[in-house]
């Protein structure tokens, strides 16, 4: 592998995770919340 | 292991093993995982959901339902968006898919996230619309925009006709392989087999080499449903063995069609066309003077 390849392939890597971390600050804390707000 | 020394490269058709396998697998375990963590996201709002009937809360219910609803088809419609970036990314010649599902399923879930941080969260409007912008922004990043434009062979080859034409002949090959496996004679099975993979062979050149889509469209068609009306007759008529002489008329015919299919392949690459008109022709007629088509 190249070593353009390979940062590119660690971009797609670092998007990804941001992207998970991203979803799960949202729509996984806006569920938690939400469920949160319904048991109290 | 081989004891000659030669390693493996004539069995994996001159590639060496991790170019050829590799990708294949990645893709496949790509295509069957990939997007399913998304259907995690909708078991908190169903949870809820189920809380809120007990408390006999119809609003709550309602928004709960809507919010698993969205991510369920958020991931699913981004899940169908990925297997059709794959197909695209995969094929030589084609045409974006039409709907961009990827962003339609970004879409729901960012909806959904808004939904649940809004109605159930008791934010306020503009705290539950950064929630919903947040979680699309996060699906995009995720899984990426949609393929967009045309993978065009020419100016003179319309995009579509190629790509209908080749799938309505990978169609054809499928069935004539379906077919195959219902005769019951060994040899005029393994023989069709043969045929099959030279067909395979025949449309892996038109796609690698889109200038002879033109020359090979006709023979494409014909060859296709002269090979596949004798296989369904081949199938049709139970053969197996005991009676030689009809065997070897089927046999005859699919030996021809073979070497008939392996020099069109050939003289595709060296752009003979007439000669493909003319041999079609011949096969056809030999075919009917059998009795076989």
């Amino acid at each position: 592998m190249s070593a353009s390849e390979e940062r590119r392939s660690m971009n797609v890597v670092l998007r990804k995770t941001l992207g998970f971390v991203l979803l799960a600050a949202t729509l996984g804390v806006a569920s938690c919340q939400a469920a949160f707000f319904h048991a109290f | 292991m081989r004891s000659d020394g030669r390693s493996g490269p004539d069995i994996l058709g001159g590639r060496t093993a991790p170019e050829r396998w590799v990708p294949e697998i990645r893709s496949k375990l790509e295509g069957r995982f990939e997007g399913l963590i998304l259907y995690l996201f909708a078991i908190l709002p169903m949870l809820m959901g189920l809380i809120a009937l007990g408390r006999g809360r119809t609003d709550m219910l309602i928004a709960d339902v809507v919010s698993a609803a969205l991510i369920v088809f958020g991931a699913s419609s981004i899940r169908a968006g990925r297997k059709a970036e794959r197909a695209f990314k995969a094929r030589r010649v084609a045409k974006a898919p039409t709907l961009p599902r990827k962003a339609l399923g970004a879409g729901c879930l960012g909806a959904a996230a808004f939904l649940l941080a809004f109605a159930g969260a008791g934010h306020s409007f503009m705290g539950g619309l950064s929630f919903g912008i947040g979680a699309a922004i996060a699906t995009l990043l995720m899984y990426g925009l949609d393929p967009r434009g045309e993978k065009a062979v020419s100016p003179d080859i319309d995009t579509d006709m190629f790509r209908a034409a080749l799938d309505a002949a990978a169609a054809r090959i499928e069935e004539l392989d379906q077919t195959r496996r219902r005769i019951t004679s060994r040899p005029l099975a393994d023989r069709l087999a043969r045929v099959v993979r030279r067909a395979r062979g025949l449309v892996e050149t038109i796609e690698r080499q889109p200038d002879t889509f033109n020359r090979a469209r006709k023979m494409l068609n014909l060859y296709l449903d002269e090979t596949l009306t004798v296989a369904r007759k081949l199938a049709a008529s139970g053969l197996n063995g005991a009676d030689p002489a009809i065997e070897g008329k089927f046999t005859e015919a699919l030996d021809a069609m073979e070497n008939v299919m392996t020099e069109q392949q050939q003289k595709l690459l060296a752009a003979d066309a007439l000669d493909l008109d003319v041999q079609l022709e011949v096969l056809t007629r030999r075919l009917k003077s059998e009795g076989i088509h």
